[in-house]
């Protein structure tokens, strides 16, 4: 196998499935292909007036009940908290490590002992399997 | 010294599998890691796991050749296994991109925050994670005698070493899954 085959070919199979396997969720999810992003310049200057889009950070009028000019100053002054709750900042603290490990022992450790323990008694000729003590 | 470097590759490829480990542990919670640390780790993430499939494409390569033909049911499982893994990494790190609300805008791109992608965001990320504790677990051997070399204590010559070969499966020198 040259190297082409072997490290330059291989990353752009990957992305290649990627994106075709994205953009098949997004035609699952949304009802169409992922529109892209778009840059904060063309946003501000472009799209966000013609269309009334919010801009991050930027407080809807409707939810705030201000009049144009107030919601403006307001939203400078006073960033609505993130759609997805309080997400913005960590707790910090040795509370963060037990969460993520308590979380990660469940998530990822349940089903990887399960499946562990199915491999070896069911997938593994009897005569591989590890001796237990 | 000269052993050590003569491991390298192996105990390069073990880091690079451990530091993915990690950094999914940190995805777990985003309210535990925060949303920044989230969102940066995520996109490293996904860069990573192209060079992860792309050291273990010669597996790829092998067993998606073999997709309709007979295979060991160990390495059938794995093929499958890993497939959904791909499918379903693919579409958390692409919707985690989606929704991005601190990366992607620090950096002047402005994304869509839809709920559609959220939810979509959610559930590719928890699946993602189960089969992570399996694909784990399907390759915790390799894991256990890759350690073992690296630590200099010699290997048994078992044939649970390679189970798919000693079967007339794959003959690829790599772990059995990707």
């Amino acid at each position: 196998m040259t190297t082409f085959m072997r490290w330059i070919t291989p990353p752009f199979v990957i992305l290649a499935a990627a994106i075709v396997v994205f953009a098949v969720t997004s035609i699952g999810a949304t009802g169409s292909l992922p529109r892209g992003s778009i840059s904060q310049a063309r946003l501000t200057s472009e799209i966000a007036p013609a269309t009334g889009v919010r801009i991050s950070g930027q407080a809807p009028i409707a939810r705030t009940g201000m009049t144009n000019a107030n919601a403006t100053a307001g939203a400078i002054a006073r960033p609505v908290p993130s759609d997805r709750g309080n997400l913005g900042r960590s707790s910090g603290g040795i509370m963060v490590l037990v969460t993520l490990l308590t979380k990660s022992a469940l998530v990822i450790g349940v089903p990887g002992l399960a499946t562990y323990l199915a491999y070896v008694f069911f997938l593994q000729r009897r005569d591989e399997r590890p001796v237990l003590a | 010294m000269q052993r050590f470097f003569s491991r390298m590759p192996l105990a390069g490829r073990l880091v690079l599998d451990t530091g993915m480990l990690i950094a999914t542990i940190a995805l777990i919670d985003p309210r535990a890691s925060g949303l920044s640390v989230h969102e940066w780790v995520g996109i490293v993430l996904g860069a990573v796991l192209f060079v992860h499939i792309t050291l273990n494409w010669q597996w790829v390569v092998a067993v998606t050749k073999k997709m309709f033909a007979s295979l060991p049911r160990e390495t059938r499982i794995n093929q499958i296994l890993n497939g959904l893994l791909f499918i379903f990494m693919a579409v958390a790190v692409g919707s985690g991109i989606a929704i991005s609300e601190e990366a992607l805008p620090s950096l002047g791109i402005l994304t869509s925050g839809s709920r559609v992608w959220m939810n979509v965001h959610g559930l590719s990320a928890n699946a993602s994670l189960i089969l992570i504790g399996a694909h784990v677990a399907m390759n915790w051997q390799w894991v256990m005698r890759t350690v073992r070399r690296i630590a200099g204590k010699t290997v048994r010559k078992n044939p649970s070493l390679r189970p798919a070969q000693a079967r007339g499966g794959l003959t690829v020198n790599l772990p059995t899954g990707a």
